[in-house]
């Protein structure tokens, strides 16, 4: 399927994603492939479970970086919690669904309990029943 | 018979399990499986030229689709000119058109 095509026939996919915020690039690379998930028309359904459940937490801030000079807006730092907005609302302009699902459990083990409104809290049920309404999922572990 | 994709974030150099996720895909291949593999992260490192992994260069021979991608690509300094043969340089949208083909799509 070519990029842009078949864009009326919606489609679902789900991803489960377990690593924090900034530790790792596999954050990078999941954050792209919603994005291409998205730009190909298919719904998402998102199960964040272990760090991955502090990627919505609304109590992140940007901040500057006195050692180069730079204040918060020069540094623009980027923050998971505006990123899945922003997802949120390239689906919302595109109709498609975008489900977030953070563990519950993983949630109160990190205090992370302020997510943004995209995140639900739910639980490993909330995985299994997603991806047995996908036509495909995605697990990417913690290496 | 699914199609299987695998998404390769792990290199050779730093990750020991990364050979024996080599040897699965060639074997794989071997029995006549559809392969396919998208190379992303410190995963395009043995893709240079340069690099050395004798393991990630059996695959090279076999009937499998490899990509590298461009994005982890340029992040590295890696021009596409520099990729060992029958590697072709993608964007990440090939993994999530696998996904929506059928594939099993595996993350490494």
């Amino acid at each position: 399927m070519e990029l842009g095509e078949d864009m009326n026939e919606k489609t679902t996919l789900t991803f489960a994603f377990m690593d924090p915020p900034f530790e790792s690039e596999r954050t990078i690379t999941f954050f792209r492939l919603l994005d291409s998930a998205l730009d190909h028309g298919a719904n998402i359904h998102v199960f964040a479970y272990e760090g991955a459940v502090a990627l919505g937490f609304n109590k992140q801030q940007a901040h500057g970086n006195g050692m180069h000079n730079r204040d918060t807006e020069e540094e623009n730092h980027p923050l998971t919690k505006d990123w899945i907005s922003a997802l949120r609302n390239k689906a919302d302009s595109l109709q498609l669904e975008f489900n977030w699902v953070n563990c519950g459990l993983c949630v109160d083990e990190r205090g992370v309990l302020e997510s943004v409104h995209e995140c639900k809290r739910g639980s490993p049920a909330d995985f299994w029943q997603c991806a047995a309404a996908s036509i495909n999922t995605l697990a990417i572990g913690t290496r | 018979m699914p199609n299987y994709f695998f998404i390769q974030s792990q290199d050779p150099y730093t990750d020991r399990v990364t050979d024996d996720q080599f040897l699965l895909m060639s074997q794989l291949a071997g029995e006549g499986k559809e392969v396919s593999l998208f190379l992303t992260q410190n995963g395009v490192v043995p893709a240079a030229f340069q690099a050395e992994s004798p393991m990630f260069d059996k695959l090279l021979d076999q009937k499998i689709k490899i990509y590298a991608d461009k994005f982890s690509l340029e992040q590295r300094e890696i021009a596409e000119t520099e990729l060992k043969r029958n590697i072709e340089s993608a964007e990440i949208h090939v993994v999530v058109q696998a996904m929506l083909a059928g594939d099993k799509v595996i993350w490494n």
